[in-house]
């Protein structure tokens, strides 16, 4: 006798009707960005990986095997963190997937910087950086405090600094994973360098 | 379709991810009742079904056979801040939308003014009103102006732009030979609309889905323009109807004053 097992998650469920996919993102969107947000402190940034993270969890939902809401949060967070490490290691934005599913990524407007700004708890972020930055190697102080401290779009820093803009993104980048290592070492008591 | 996001930019993510799950093809599964041991989020999913959105595409005539050209469409959402501001546009485009608005978009052609006609933002938003946003429409020999909002009554269509619907609404203005017509998309919280001509006559109109319609039982005095050649008669005519100069108020619903006075003509 053959049973069929009714999709026990949205995600599962998203595979044969994909409209069901939207309850999926707007239970994780938010959460998505503010990680994403908490970890590069840059909202648009932020923005750019969590639409190519959800364009990426829509292509690949049938590969998913879990069979719980957490366990297909954890799934989607795994995605997540993967464009974050992809981006950290190139410093290039990857929206292969957004582009191929005909995704535009948004632009945040100044309301939306705010909320996201107030949720992510930005501003104490960046008195932590601003106190600890003085350690980093200069090409990396340089680009952080252009970046995360006068927040200067990547096109101005990479103009201020004579390089180009992957450069600029990557000097960026590791400046923050060095200052979290740095402030893990000597406080641990920030919250977002924890994952 | 859920609970609204508190980013704006995620709330237009979401709608891009409808369409391009709309874009996919459904595939065949067969469909049981409920089983014992299925997880609450199921049950979540029950409350929000009626709530879903149509999500099969929609490709309706815009264009009149064998008069105009083809129309094009876009599958982007209308701006943010359109969206914010208008409540007909947040909602899902339902079954009665596409069926009421089919008869009145083909007008859309006409003039081969507007293009990238935004399909799955059509709605209808009274007994023949549909509202058409699309990404721009030709304004003058080289000039075009980009995200419009477009009201169209299956006859005519005016547009303004997306961005100050919030602000300054969008308004479509015509006369006959003994009224003046009114009609336009207002924003959220505006609950009536008050015209109140130069010599003093006021008509309110209710306002639902963003859209108000009114009638005035006045029109300008007519404009004398020259006959046409060839015309056997004096060399000065009196011009088409011209719609009677006045001012439109927004009120809500207390009956106050929100918007701003709308410039007379």
């Amino acid at each position: 006798m053959f049973r069929h097992r009714a999709p026990n998650t949205i995600l599962r469920r998203s595979v044969t009707d994909p409209a069901a996919f939207e309850i999926f993102y707007r239970t994780h969107a938010e959460s998505v960005l503010l990680f994403l947000t908490g970890r590069t402190l840059d909202p648009h940034l932020a923005l750019d990986l969590t639409s190519e993270t959800f364009a990426k969890a829509f292509a690949a939902r049938r590969r998913f095997r879990g069979s719980t809401e957490h366990e297909a949060g954890a799934w989607l967070f795994r995605i997540a963190r993967n464009e974050l490490f992809q981006y950290a290691r190139s410093g290039k934005i990857e929206r292969k997937v957004t582009q191929r599913l005909g995704l535009s990524v948004p632009t945040l407007s100044d309301d939306d910087v705010e909320v996201v700004d107030r949720l992510a708890s930005l501003a104490p972020l960046r008195d932590a950086v601003r106190a600890h930055f003085g350690d980093l190697p200069h090409a990396q102080r340089e680009a952080v405090d252009l970046r995360v401290i006068q927040e200067m779009s990547y096109p101005d820093v990479a103009s201020q600094l004579g390089v180009t803009e992957a450069t600029a993104r990557a000097r960026v980048s590791r400046g923050l994973r060095e200052l979290r290592e740095r402030m893990t070492t000597r406080s641990g008591e920030l919250s977002w360098v924890n994952d | 379709m859920g609970e609204r996001l508190s980013v704006d930019a995620l709330e237009d993510l979401a709608t891009q991810f409808r369409l391009a799950a709309a874009r996919e093809p459904r595939s065949r599964q067969w469909r049981f009742g409920p089983h014992r041991g299925v997880v609450v989020s199921l049950a979540a999913l029950a409350i929000a079904a009626p709530a879903l959105a149509i999500t099969r595409p929609w490709n309706p005539v815009l264009s009149r056979t064998g008069i105009d050209g083809p129309v094009s469409t876009d599958p982007s959402p209308v701006i943010s801040s359109a969206r914010k501001a208008l409540g007909v546009l947040r909602r899902p485009q339902t079954t009665e939308d596409r069926q009421r608005t089919a008869p009145l978009v083909k007008v859309i052609g006409a003039g081969n003014q507007v293009a990238g006609v935004q399909t799955e933002f059509i709605r209808s938003v009274a007994d023949r009103w549909a509202l058409v946003p699309a990404k721009s429409v030709t304004t003058g020999p080289s000039s075009t102006a980009s995200d419009q909002l477009c009201l169209t009554d299956g006859t005519s269509i005016a547009c303004g732009p997306a961005s100050s619907v919030g602000t300054t609404g969008i308004t479509a203005l015509s006369a006959t030979t003994t009224e003046t017509r009114y009609a336009g998309l207002v924003p959220d919280g505006v609950a009536r609309v008050r015209f109140t001509t130069k010599t003093g006559a006021r008509e309110t109109a209710e306002v639902a889905s963003n859209f108000f319609s009114l009638n005035v039982s006045e029109v300008a005095p007519p404009r004398m323009i020259d006959a046409p050649p060839g015309f056997e008669g004096p060399s000065r005519i009196p011009g088409p109807p011209t719609p009677v100069a006045g001012t439109l108020q927004w009120l809500d619903r207390n009956g106050r004053v929100i918007g701003p006075q709308q410039p007379s003509r």
